[in-house]
């Protein structure tokens, strides 16, 4: 038996395609690593050789309304598989989809077929290409339960798709995300919504261009503690006009906190939490930011459904276990994260050292554990020297900190978080390592460290949500 | 062999190594905890990495609790996608015979243990 996808080369504008609104996007989302994705475009779009086409296998998880599928693998239809046709269309052998459904059920993942419509601005399955999928995705999705199943047609800069879940439709392709820096969302929602022009930002948009301030409100950034780091970049993240601030922090606000926590004032003290400072600091500069309150600590349950649905974390916490969990959650979800963290030793009386980091992760670069800050020495160290239940000890000693040093890498974190999604830097900022030593006030940028092979982080890319 | 040796002794065992070239991870979805610790039977999560020279990691479900709260010394840790509760007990390693099954009933005589 010969499975067949025919599709017309045809460019047509859809009717009736309403353009997408700046709310929350419910449907199906397929996101994906912008390296992996790389590779997508040059074998579909290659039609030397005939039509190309491919599929990715994808982690599944559920963000509040919405279906994202993670890209975890792409297999190319090779030329052996495929079936030599006249005209328009591509035909494989039942044999390769047979492999394909065979490493998706090992996998446990879902199946998406992509093929191109070259460079069209507005990509729609064509009814050949509709009438192929209904055939074949309502029997892979009956195979693989539970798992959605389609099919995407991509174009310049925007894609389509329809998608089925156990042999009944499931609904079409909301957005193709794919996750490097910056974030390019298909279709570009930003330059398709009307949004009113915000005099707030006029500088910025001087600075980093017209699309800017629109691209930002439509953002969300979960910032995970909110104290002497976190506190700095809810503030700056409100200024530069994002759209959604999600801070995570259960704590209430002490009196110790005062001097580093910006936002917080002595009335605080003993009876706010911190996630409230941080919401009404937040509508203060800017009443229309959505604040979600996330008062919990991660990685409890309501913190991961709260961060699933986010467009990046910044992580400001002072624990490595933490800190390794945040960067595999980020992982499982092809997140981006900036870490922030500062460790200032004291020797006597005297300030002896004050070094930092901050390290921008996208999910095709080096993550916080392959790159070494995490590793298994520096957990066991932690664990000794913060056995569970550690940080619920009112007693537990605090760490030496200093507000303005905090300033400094919660700052670049807002820059890095502002290049994600604007890509102002074009290019020359991405992900990357920078350390800082706020004694002698230097903050360079390191050289990337090579990716560790056997990473626990990496090995879990792209899982989304536990089976 | 690790894991049919844990089916066997708790009753059911499942690989769910989340790759390769990680460690053995186990999941126990059929443990049963002392009086009062609930519920019964819960589920519990094994790491065997550099085993058999390091004890396991183990992690018990999160809704373990002894009716007023869960185990003291413990927080919430998230492994392979969802949160489990990590605990501290006080394990001597290696201890003879040293086998998986005899090395999870260490962290399970932690729930002898009423708070």
């Amino acid at each position: 038996m010969i499975t067949r996808l025919r599709k017309l080369l045809r460019i047509s504008p859809s009717p009736g395609r309403q353009p997408p609104s700046s709310a929350p996007l419910g449907g199906i989302e397929l996101r994906v690593e912008a390296s992996r994705f790389d590779s997508v475009p040059s074998h579909v779009e290659d039609v030397r050789d005939g039509e190309e086409a491919g599929f990715l296998l994808c982690g599944v998880a559920n963000a509040g309304n919405r279906t994202v599928l993670l890209a975890r693998e792409w297999l190319p239809i090779p030329a052996r598989a495929k079936v030599r046709r006249s005209g328009f269309g591509l035909a494989w052998t039942s044999a390769f989809s047979a492999e394909v459904l065979a490493r998706a059920q090992h996998l446990q993942a879902a199946v998406v077929l992509i093929h191109s419509h070259g460079r069209s601005p507005m990509p729609e399955l064509s009814g050949p290409d509709r009438a192929s999928a209904a055939k074949l995705f309502p029997a892979f999705s009956r195979i693989l339960t539970g798992l959605p199943s389609g099919s995407v047609v991509v174009g310049a800069d925007a894609a389509s798709g329809v998608f089925w879940r156990d042999g009944s439709p499931l609904g079409t392709l909301t957005l193709l995300r794919l996750v490097g820096s910056p974030i390019r969302l298909w279709p570009p929602r930003a330059e398709l919504t009307a949004t009113r022009p915000r005099r707030r930002l006029d500088r910025q948009t001087l600075a980093i261009g017209p699309r800017s301030s629109a691209r930002l409100a439509e953002c969300s950034v979960a910032v995970i503690g909110v104290c002497g780091g976190g506190s700095h970049v809810c503030q700056q993240l409100a200024r530069q006009g994002f759209g959604r601030i999600v801070p995570v922090d259960d704590d209430v606000v002490e009196e110790v906190n005062l001097g580093r926590m910006v936002g917080s004032t002595p009335d605080d003290v003993d009876r706010t939490l911190k996630t409230t400072v941080m919401r009404r600091m937040i509508n203060s500069i800017d009443p229309d930011i959505v604040v979600e309150e996330v008062p919990s600590r991660f990685p409890n349950q309501a913190t991961l459904e709260a961060i699933k649905s986010v467009d990046l974390v910044v992580s400001c916490v002072d624990s490595f276990i933490v800190r390794d969990q945040i960067n595999t959650f980020c992982r499982r979800h092809h997140i981006p994260l900036s870490d922030v963290g500062m460790n200032i030793e004291t020797e006597g009386k005297q300030l002896e050292s004050a070094y930092g980091q901050l390290i921008v992760v996208t999910p095709d670069s080096v993550c916080l554990r392959c790159g070494g800050l995490i590793n298994e020495a520096v957990l066991e160290r932690e664990k000794r020297q913060r056995p569970p239940g550690y940080d619920r000890n009112p007693n537990a000693p605090g760490d030496p900190q200093v507000v303005s040093m905090n300033g400094v890498l919660a700052s670049e974190a807002c820059n890095a978080a502002l290049d994600l999604i604007t890509g102002y830097a074009a290019g020359s900022r991405g992900a990357g390592w920078w350390n800082y030593n706020g004694r002698s006030g230097e903050l360079v940028r390191c050289e990337t460290p090579p990716r560790r092979s056997g990473c626990a982080a990496c090995a879990e890319a792209g899982l989304g949500d536990p089976m | 062999m690790i894991v049919a040796e844990l089916a066997a002794a708790f009753g059911s065992a499942t690989d769910v190594t989340p790759a390769e070239d990680q460690p053995l991870h186990v999941l126990l979805s059929n443990l049963n905890l002392l009086a009062p610790w609930q519920p019964n039977p819960t589920s519990g999560l094994a790491r065997f990495a550099g085993w058999p020279d390091q004890r396991p990691d183990f992690w018990v479900s999160i809704e373990v609790s002894n009716g007023s709260g869960p185990p003291r010394s413990s927080s919430e840790q998230l492994v392979l996608g969802k949160p489990w509760r990590q605990y501290s007990a006080s394990i001597t390693w290696p201890v003879e015979p040293r086998t998986a099954t005899r090395a999870i009933q260490l962290w399970l005589n932690r729930f002898a243990d009423r708070t």
